[in-house]
C-alpha cells in the first residue's frame, strides 16, 4: 500500500464530502438541530404541560345522601371546586368534570357507632387532570379520615400514638446525579452506535455504488495505483467522517443533557455526574475500532450496489440489525460476561454502560479492544478482497447478479478454501450463539441438536447448495482392511495417552471446578443408560464432527497447505470448536491425530471409528455404572491414574505409544499398497 | 506501442451461461500510428479497448503496453496509457483544475509539474474561462476538454481512446481531432474507437471491423478499400458484414 496516494485519496474524498449537502445535514445538521430540538423543547413542553395540570382548579361532583358534609370537606382543599351538575356521569365522560365523589351513610352516625363508611370516588385515569382531582381529593379525606380517627380514639380514652406503632420515612439515597447516569448509560451508547452507522453511511455509499453510478470509478481505475490503494483511502475518509459524526453526536449529547440538568431545580447534583476521565478515554478508545468495524462492513455491502438508491436499500437493514446489539445495553439484566465480550457492537454497548456507571477492570477493556480490533480487521479484509473483484466493482455496466440460485454454482469435485472457511465459520457461530444455549438448557438433547443440527445438516447443505461432490468432499469411500485397522489401533495408543496429557494438563491448567461439574453433568449426565450416552456422546460426534472437520474442512484446504500445516490447521479448527482453554489442547491434539488418519487413508471412515473409539473411552471411564461392575483392581488403578491425579506408569504409556506407531505403521502401509496399486 | 495477442473477454451471463464479448483479438499499433476500431454498438470495442487499458482483465491471452504485459504490471502499464471511455466520467464537486491537480498526484507527477502541464493545455483546449468552475455545471464539449486534459496530463506514449468525440459539436470535435494528430506527430501509439465512419478516414492509418466480439477486418484504409472494391468505410464496413453472415450460413 502506497501511502502517499492513499492520503491524496483521502483527502480528495474528504473535501467532495464536505461539498455534499447530505452528508453535513448528517454529520452536523443532525445532532446540532434535532437534539437540542429533541430534549430541550420537549423537556419544555411537557414541563409546561405539567405546569398547567398543576395550576388548574379540579372541578367535581358531589353526590349521594350526605353530599352537603362532603362538599365542605372537598371545599377546605385548595384549587377544588364543586359543581352542579343534571348529568355529572356525562360530564365526566366528556371531560367537563374531573371526578364525581359519592358519600351513602352519614358521617356522625358512623361515628357514633365506630363503623366504617364507604366513599366512592369515579374518575377517568386516562385523563392527567383527572387524576391530578383524585389525588387532591384524596389528600382531603385523608385529612379528615385522620381527625375523625382521633376522635373516635378520644370517646374509648387511647392515645393517639397506640394505633400508629411506628412512622416510616423513605429517603432515596441516590442522587439525582447518579440515577442521570443510569439513564445516560443505557440510551448513549445506543444512539452512539446508531449515530455512527448513520455517520458511515452516506460516505460508505457515496464512496462505493455513489461513484459507480456517476461513472467515475473507471476513471480512478485507469490510474496507475492498486485496488488497495483506491480503499486505503476512501475507507480511511468513511471512517474518519463517521468518527466525526459520532464525536459531534457525543459532544452534543453531552451538551444538551448538561443544559437540561441546569435547568433542573436540585442543580447541586449537576456536579455530581463525575464521568472518570479514564472512562471517556477508553470510550474513545473503543470507538476507534468499531467505526472502523462498521465503515468496513458498510463499505463492502454499499460496494456491491450499482446506485446510490439500491446501496441505500442494501444498507437500511444493516443499520436496523446494528440497533438489535447496541440495544441490549437499555435492556436490563444484561451485563459484560465473557461470552458478551466477543459479542461485536454487543460488547461495546455494555462497556460504555459499565464504564458511565460504575468501576471497570481491565480484562473486559481489553477483551472488548481486541475483540472489536479482530472484527475490524476481518471486515477491512473482506472489503478488500471485494474491492479486487472487478464484477462487483465495474458492476454499473454489466450487471451483477446478486442472486445466489444453487444452479449458478458450478459442480465442484472439493469445496474451495473460502467454502471450508465459511462452513467452519457458520458452524461456530450457531454453536456459539445457538449451541451453547440449547445444551445449557436441554443437557442430552442439547447436544444431539449440536451434533445434527449445528454441524451435520449446515455442513451437508452448504456443499449441496454450492453443488460440491459431497462423495469427494467428505471422503466417502471404504479404505483398506490395514487402514482400518490402523485407525483403530491409532486411537486405542491415543485414548491413553490424551489421558496422561490430561493429567499433565492438569498440573500445568487447573481445570476450574465450574467446568469439571459442566463436564461430569455432560458425561455423566445421571442416570441414563450407558448405551443412550455412548449413542449420543460417542457415535453422533464421530458422526457429525468428522463430516464437518475431516470432510468440509480437510478437503478445502488439503491442496492449498503443506501437509503439517493442514494436520494443525484442522486440529486447531477442532480444537477451538470445543469452546474453551481447558479443553482446546486435548481436542486439538486429538483433532490432529484424527485429521491424519483420515488424510493418510483418504476415507472418513477410520477417522469416525477412531473418533468414536477415543470418545467412549472418555464415557466409559466416567460413568458411574460401569465403575461399579470394573474389577477392583483395575478400578483403584485407573483411581490412582486419573482422579488422584499420578498418571500413568511409564510401562503403561510405553505400551501405549507402541500401539500408536504400529497403528500409524499400518496406516502408512496402507498407504504404500494404495500408491503402488495407482502406479500400477 | 500495443500489442494484443487472442484476447478474449467473457462475462457470466444468466443461469451460469458466459456470454463473450470479445472473441479473439490479436493486433499491434506502432508508436507514431493511428490504430481505428470501427463497429456498431455492442461490438466489443469497449471491452477490448478497458482490457488494453487493464480496467478488466481478459478471460485468456495477454497484451502488452510499451513491452510490459497487462495483466503482470497493470499499474505500470496504467503509468504510460491515457485513457479515455464514456465510462471515465469527472468528478462533479471538484473544480476543473482541482481534478486535474488530483489526477496528475495520482500519476506521481510533481505540483509543480502539474501546475505548469495544466496552464499549457489549458491554453491550447482553451479551457481557461471554466478552469475554477465545478465539473458538474460544465457543459458536455468543456467536460470532454478537461477529460482530454485529464488524459494528457502525464504525456503518456500510449493513447486509448473510445469515442471521443462521440456528442460533441463541430468546433470540440475539431480541437481533439487535432490532439489526436498531434500525439500521432510525437510518436505516441494512439487506438481509438469511433462508429463516425468519416472521422476514422480522416485520421486513421489502420483500421479495424470488430462485428459481434470478432475482429472480422484488419488494414489500412486502401487496402479495405481495394479488397472490397469500394471506396470509403462506411461501404467497407457494410461488405464486410454482409461476408461475415454468408460465412455464417
Amino acid at each position: 500500500m502506497n501511502l502517499r496516494i492513499v492520503i491524496i485519496i483521502f483527502r480528495k474524498e474528504i473535501l467532495d464530502m464536505l461539498r455534499d449537502k447530505r452528508t453535513l445535514i448528517a454529520m452536523l445538521g443532525l445532532p446540532l438541530i434535532l437534539y437540542p430540538a429533541l430534549f430541550i423543547v420537549g423537556a419544555q413542553l411537557a414541563l409546561m404541560q405539567q405546569n398547567k395540570v398543576a395550576d388548574a382548579r379540579s372541578l367535581v361532583a358531589v353526590a349521594g345522601a350526605h353530599k352537603d358534609i362532603l362538599e365542605g370537606w372537598l371545599l377546605k382543599t385548595p384549587k377544588m371546586g364543586v359543581a352542579i351538575s343534571d348529568d355529572p356521569e356525562l360530564d365526566l365522560a366528556e371531560g367537563r368534570l374531573q371526578a364525581i365523589v359519592s358519600l351513602e351513610s352519614d358521617p356522625a352516625q358512623t361515628l357514633e357507632l365506630g363503623k366504617t363508611a364507604n366513599i366512592l370516588i369515579r374518575y377517568d385515569a386516562t385523563d392527567t387532570s383527572s387524576q391530578e382531582a383524585v389525588k387532591r381529593i384524596m389528600e382531603a379525606l385523608d385529612a379528615r379520615e385522620k381527625e375523625m380517627l382521633k376522635s373516635r380514639l378520644e370517646i374509648i380514652g387511647i392515645p393517639g400514638d397506640f394505633v400508629n406503632p411506628y412512622d416510616v420515612e423513605r429517603r432515596n439515597v441516590a442522587s439525582g446525579a447518579k440515577y442521570t447516569g443510569t439513564v445516560l448509560g443505557m440510551l448513549m451508547p445506543l444512539i452512539m452506535i446508531v449515530m455512527l452507522g448513520v455517520g458511515a453511511f452516506y460516505p460508505a455509499i457515496n464512496l462505493t455504488a455513489g461513484e459507480k453510478e456517476r461513472g467515475t470509478f473507471e476513471t480512478l481505475l485507469s490510474t496507475p495505483i492498486s485496488s488497495f490503494d483506491i480503499l486505503g483511502g476512501k475507507f480511511l475518509a468513511v471512517f474518519v467522517l463517521a468518527m466525526l459524526t459520532g464525536l459531534t453526536n457525543l459532544a452534543s449529547m453531552v451538551g444538551t443533557f448538561a443544559f437540561q440538568l441546569s435547568q433542573m431545580q436540585d442543580s447541586a447534583s449537576v456536579s455530581e455526574i463525575h464521568i472518570p476521565a479514564y472512562s471517556v478515554l477508553v470510550i474513545v478508545l473503543a470507538l476507534i475500532p468499531l467505526a472502523f468495524f462498521i465503515s468496513a462492513i458498510m463499505m463492502s455491502i454499499a460496494v456491491y450496489a450499482k446506485s446510490f438508491q439500491e446501496a441505500q436499500s442494501l444498507l437500511t437493514p444493516f443499520l436496523l440489525i446494528l440497533l438489535f446489539p447496541a440495544a441490549l445495553a437499555a435492556i436490563p439484566g444484561f451485563h459484560l460476561s465473557v461470552t458478551m465480550q466477543l459479542v461485536p457492537i454487543a460488547n461495546f454497548a455494555l462497556l460504555f454502560k459499565d464504564l458511565v456507571t460504575q468501576k471497570v477492570s481491565a480484562q473486559p477493556i481489553v477483551m472488548v479492544l481486541l475483540s472489536t480490533t479482530v472484527y475490524a480487521s476481518l471486515a477491512l479484509y473482506m472489503a478488500a478482497r471485494i474491492f479486487r473483484r472487478e464484477d462487483v466493482v465495474l458492476s454499473h455496466d454489466h450487471g451483477l447478479s446478486l442472486t445466489l440460485r444453487r444452479s449458478q454454482f458450478v459442480k465442484r469435485d472439493v469445496p474451495t478454501p473460502g467454502t471450508a472457511l465459511f462452513i467452519f465459520t457458520l458452524c461456530l457461530l450457531l454453536l456459539f450463539y445457538a449451541g451453547t444455549y440449547v445444551q445449557g438448557k436441554y443437557a442430552l438433547w442439547g447436544i444431539v441438536i449440536t451434533q445434527y443440527g449445528i454441524f451435520l445438516l449446515p455442513t451437508l447443505f452448504v456443499l449441496w447448495y454450492l453443488r460440491v461432490n459431497l462423495r469427494n468432499a467428505l471422503s466417502l469411500r471404504l479404505p483398506s482392511g490395514s487402514g482400518f485397522l490402523g485407525g483403530l489401533v491409532i486411537a486405542a495408543g491415543w485414548a491413553v495417552m490424551s489421558l496422561q496429557l490430561s493429567v499433565w494438563q492438569q498440573r500445568i491448567l487447573p481445570f476450574p471446578e465450574e467446568l469439571a461439574k459442566e463436564m461430569e453433568r455432560l458425561t455423566g449426565l445421571g442416570d441414563q443408560p450407558v448405551w443412550v450416552l455412548l449413542l449420543v456422546l460417542a457415535l453422533s460426534p464421530a458422526i457429525c464432527e468428522e463430516i464437518l472437520f475431516r470432510g468440509a474442512v480437510l478437503s478445502g484446504l488439503r491442496k492449498y497447505l503443506p501437509w503439517w500445516a493442514l494436520l494443525f490447521g484442522v486440529g486447531l479448527a477442532f480444537g477451538i470448536a470445543h469452546i474453551s482453554i481447558h479443553r482446546m489442547f486435548l481436542t486439538g491434539m486429538s483433532g490432529v491425530v484424527l485429521t491424519y488418519i483420515v488424510w493418510r487413508t483418504g476415507s472418513i471412515y477410520p477417522g469416525m471409528l477412531a473418533h468414536f473409539a477415543i470418545n467412549s473411552t472418555a464415557v466409559l471411564l466416567q460413568n458411574k455404572q460401569v465403575e461399579a461392575r470394573m474389577p477392583e483392581e483395575l478400578q483403584s488403578f485407573l483411581d490412582a491414574a486419573l482422579k488422584q491425579e499420578q498418571g500413568f506408569p511409564w510401562w503403561v504409556l510405553a505400551g501405549a505409544a507402541i500401539v500408536f506407531a504400529s497403528g500409524v505403521l499400518l496406516v502408512e502401509t496402507s498407504q504404500r499398497k494404495a500408491t503402488s496399486a495407482n502406479m500400477k | 506501442m500495443i500489442r494484443a495477442q487472442d484476447l478474449r473477454k467473457e462475462f457470466a451471463g444468466p443461469r451460469g451461461v458466459p456470454v463473450v464479448a470479445v472473441k479473439s483479438a490479436t493486433f499491434s499499433v506502432y508508436p507514431g500510428e493511428i490504430f481505428g476500431l470501427l463497429g456498431p454498438n455492442g461490438a466489443g470495442k469497449t471491452t477490448l479497448l478497458r482490457m488494453l487499458a487493464t480496467i478488466i482483465r481478459p478471460t485468456s491471452g495477454h497484451c502488452w503496453i510499451a513491452e510490459d504485459r497487462t495483466d503482470v504490471w497493470p499499474q505500470r502499464v496504467r503509468q504510460h496509457v491515457g485513457f479515455l471511455s464514456g465510462n471515465t466520467k469527472l468528478y462533479g464537486r471538484l473544480k476543473a483544475r482541482e481534478l486535474l491537480l488530483y489526477f496528475g498526484r495520482l500519476y506521481g507527477m510533481t505540483d509543480d509539474a502539474i501546475v505548469q502541464r495544466t496552464e499549457e493545455l489549458a491554453t491550447t483546449l482553451d479551457m481557461k474561462p471554466f478552469m475554477e468552475r465545478r465539473c458538474d455545471t460544465l457543459s458536455t464539449g468543456q467536460v470532454q476538454k478537461v477529460s482530454i486534459a485529464r488524459v494528457l496530463l502525464h504525456d503518456p506514449p500510449v493513447l486509448i481512446l473510445d469515442e471521443p468525440t462521440l456528442g460533441l459539436d463541430i468546433m470540440t470535435s475539431a480541437a481533439i481531432r487535432d490532439f489526436i494528430l498531434d500525439a500521432k506527430r510525437r510518436q505516441h501509439s494512439i487506438i481509438f474507437s469511433t462508429h463516425y465512419m468519416t472521422e476514422a478516414e480522416m485520421l486513421c492509418d489502420r483500421v479495424g471491423l470488430i462485428y459481434s466480439g470478432e475482429i472480422m477486418a484488419m488494414d489500412t484504409k486502401q487496402g479495405l478499400y481495394a479488397d472490397t472494391g469500394t471506396d470509403n468505410l462506411h461501404d467497407v464496413f457494410l461488405a464486410y458484414v454482409a461476408r461475415h453472415a454468408a460465412a455464417r450460413t
